[in-house]
């Protein structure tokens, strides 16, 4: 489809024997910021590169700017923007002579160059530490020029991989700011992110685990899916009373925030609903419950939500297994 | 290829080069002070003041003249018993056992009465054969020695007994044909003539396989290499952009070891400059080359300076620098000519001490412009072949 900036089909990447991806059939909407999920190793930055073309995919077939990820990526170089998970400018040049160098291969020199570099020093407002050598800025500063880099040859679309891990809130705020202006004027946004806040800052997001998407959608529209199965639960005595709950046979897991307690349960239900079973397990611990409330499910519930199922088929598995 | 991209790249690599000071005054410095520690100690194979002892058992006239013949040699740090038992012999064994001398020279006991009765005599020596260097000397030494020494005796004896009535007609009889010997391009036998472009050449080339090799390797550790991977840099620009500030330096270099060797060791280079130049251009692109197939293939930097000594250590003992090729044994002979080191040793000796023209080292050239030529693009197919970043 004309609209989509990147679309796959049963995209595989394997290293040896680890399948890093799996059958990954994804498409991503021109002009959005999509937001790519999943914990450590779930195949993210795997993805990543074989969009760009860093990396050959094993299987599968893929378009990223409407060229085909394996025959033409040449084009897609050209068209798209690569912000690395790990710092990887020149820590020994400058901001100016990294921005510089990287215009230059892009074809963007002298008078040119000139006016980019202001644009977007000035964008990401990187102006002052120009004359720095890249390696002694900041993090969140590094990100910062890192991106100016990443933008130098107007890209449609820009791959951003964990760009602000390590960076302090405000900082974070400020790249997230640039993003947004960004994705206003037209470039569509590939984030990963381990920071669910961000997340729900994405117009779509898709949860990757053990390299395979399970779930895709807007934020507010998957946390949805968790309405009704997250009951909260507020005891001065919360690690007692999470141990008693566990018990329950409906309840599938207990997180702790302070004396809140996040119950999650195996069927979605409603407070007063389960307010019972819930105050009995507790008298039998002899803890005591203030109150039973609902609560409203965040990204992160839902993460744990999938890690929890995932980790449950492979026990499932495991034991069919043996 | 676009030149722009080699360009942009080039001043990019001439900005790490500038960057990094240490590394920079090393990569200067480097090379001159290895020519002078090279120059001064292996371009020396004139060996002198092996310590050897006279065991004079003869106490007699012959044995006075051999003693004086020897100790005339300054290969010799001479260490003479006159008047010696049998004891002395022992100890004198026992010496060299204990590495105390390298060699022993007896004169045997009734030496010289033996041979004014007209019977023959025997010089013993004893050399430690374990000492590769020391040994031959003194076996060549000894060998003029005994040599000079009967043709003496010999022109003595025909005097004696009036064969002949002066010493120019004796020396006629005992040694008829004359020696004639007209050393050419390097009369003095100065070893620093042989030795200076092969350590040039070696030099050169260790800077350049280094530096080359951990270029790329860098990039690659520093995970700079796939932000340039997905920039639309072709490989064989990034090969070229990387290799043209290593390569200003390696001429800077050469220049640099040329006047050491020139002022400090008074090494003829008198060749012709365009061919001396088109040697070194060449030879520095094939280093340069191999510097870059090391790089592709190694995922860090401490793997592409292993294998760069890998590379140049068995270069080191077959091209050829030091020692001639000659001195190889027949079979491993063929592999020197397997490394660009080779043709350039002897290439750019002809050049400088015996005014070679092209078409005197034309093979040559094309020998290592081939190798520059093959390590270059075998390195640009096996980095297109391995798009995988990590
Ligand atoms: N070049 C490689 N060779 C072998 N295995 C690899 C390679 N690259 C990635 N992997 C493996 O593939 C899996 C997915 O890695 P990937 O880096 O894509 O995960 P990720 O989702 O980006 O994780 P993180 O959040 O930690 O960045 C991991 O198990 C990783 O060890
Ligand atoms: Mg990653």
């Amino acid at each position: 489809m004309a609209d989509d900036v990147i679309s796959t089909e049963a995209l595989s990447r394997r290293f040896g024997t680890l399948e890093a991806v799996k059958n990954l059939t994804l498409t991503v909407k021109r002009g959005e910021i999509f937001g790519f999920l999943g914990p450590n190793g779930a195949g993210k930055t795997t993805t990543i590169k074989m969009l760009c073309g860093l990396i050959a995919p094993s299987d599968g077939k893929g378009t990223v700017v409407g060229y085909d990820i394996r025959t033409q990526r040449d084009e897609i170089k050209r068209a798209t923007g690569y912000m690395a998970q790990h710092f990887s400018l020149y820590p020994d040049l400058t901001a100016d002579e990294n921005f510089r160098f990287f215009a230059g291969v892009y074809g963007i020199f002298g008078k040119e160059a000139d006016q980019r570099l202001k644009e977007l020093f000035e964008r990401v407002d990187i102006m002052h530490k120009r004359k720095e050598q890249a390696g002694r800025l900041s993090g969140g500063l590094k990100q910062r020029l890192a991106l100016a880099c990443a933008l130098v040859h107007k890209p449609q679309l820009v791959f951003l991989d964990e760009p602000t891990a390590g960076v302090d809130p405000a900082q974070r705020q400020k790249l997230w700011d640039l993003l947004y202006d960004l994705c206003q004027e037209g470039t569509s946004l590939f984030v990963t992110t381990h920071y669910l806040d961000e997340a729900e800052r994405c117009h779509t997001v898709g949860f990757m685990l053990g390299g395979e998407l399970i779930d895709k959608g807007a934020p507010h529209a998957l946390r949805q899916t968790l309405r009704g199965k997250i009951i909260g639960v507020y005891s001065e005595q919360s690690v007692v009373a999470m141990r008693a709950l566990k018990t329950l046979p409906q309840v599938s897991d207990v997180t702790i925030y302070g004396y809140e307690l996040r119950v999650f349960m195996r069927e979605a239900s409603t407070p007063q609903a389960v307010e019972g079973a819930l105050r009995r397990a507790a008298e039998k611990a002899s803890v005591k419950i203030d109150r039973v409330y609902a609560v409203e499910p965040t990204l992160e519930d839902l993460f744990m939500a999938y890690e929890r199922s995932s980790a449950a088929t492979s026990a499932e598995a495991q034991a069919e297994a043996s | 290829m676009r030149l722009r991209n080699v360009y942009h790249l080039s001043v990019k690599e001439f900005l790490h080069m500038i960057r990094d000071r240490r590394t920079l005054v090393f990569l200067l410095l480097m090379p001159t002070v290895l020519t002078v520690v090279f120059a001064s100690a292996v371009g020396n194979s004139k060996v002198t003041g092996i310590k050897m002892r006279v065991v004079d058992l003869d106490h007699g006239k012959i044995a006075e003249e051999y003693l004086k013949d020897i100790g005339a040699a300054e290969t010799f740090a001479l260490e003479i018993k006159a008047n010696a038992t049998e004891a002395d012999l022992t100890q004198a064994e026992e010496d060299l056992d204990r590495d105390k001398i390298k060699a022993i020279v007896v004169l045997p006991k009734d030496l010289t009465t033996n041979l004014m009765d007209g019977a023959g005599g025997e010089v013993k020596a004893i050399v430690d054969g374990s000492d590769t260097f020391a040994a031959p000397a003194v076996l060549r030494e000894l060998g003029g020695v005994a040599v000079r020494h009967n043709m003496k005796l010999a022109a003595g004896f025909l005097l004696y007994e009036g064969i002949v009535k002066s010493e120019q007609q004796a020396k006629l009889r005992v040694a008829p044909v004359d020696l004639k010997i007209d050393v050419r391009y390097n009369p003095e036998l100065k070893a620093q003539n042989f030795t200076m472009p092969g350590v040039i050449g070696l030099i050169l080339q260790l800077l350049t396989v280094i530096v080359m090799a951990t270029s790329i390797a860098r990039e690659r550790e520093r995970g700079t290499f796939e932000q340039l991977s997905v920039t639309p840099l072709k490989g064989a620009e990034i090969f070229i952009g990387k290799l043209v500030p290593y390569f200003i330096l390696s001429l800077i270099d050469t220049v640099n070891v040329m006047i050491v060797a020139r002022v400090l060791f008074g090494v003829s280079l008198s060749g012709h400059y365009g061919v001396v130049t088109a040697l070194v251009v060449v030879f520095v692109l094939g280093s340069l080359g191999i510097g870059q197939l090391i790089s592709v293939v190694s995922k860090n930097q401490a793997q592409a300076v292993q294998l760069a000594i890998f590379y140049t250590m068995p270069v080191f003992v077959l091209s050829g620098a030091f020692a001639p090729l000659e001195t190889l044994p027949g079979n491993v002979r063929p592999i020197a000519y397997l490394f660009p080191l080779t043709y350039f040793c002897r290439s750019f000796r002809a050049a400088l001490l015996r005014q070679a023209t092209f078409s005197d080292v034309g093979f040559d050239l094309l020998a290592m412009f081939a190798f520059a030529v093959l390590t270059f693009g075998l390195s640009v197919l096996l980095l297109r072949r391995q798009p995988t970043s990590r």
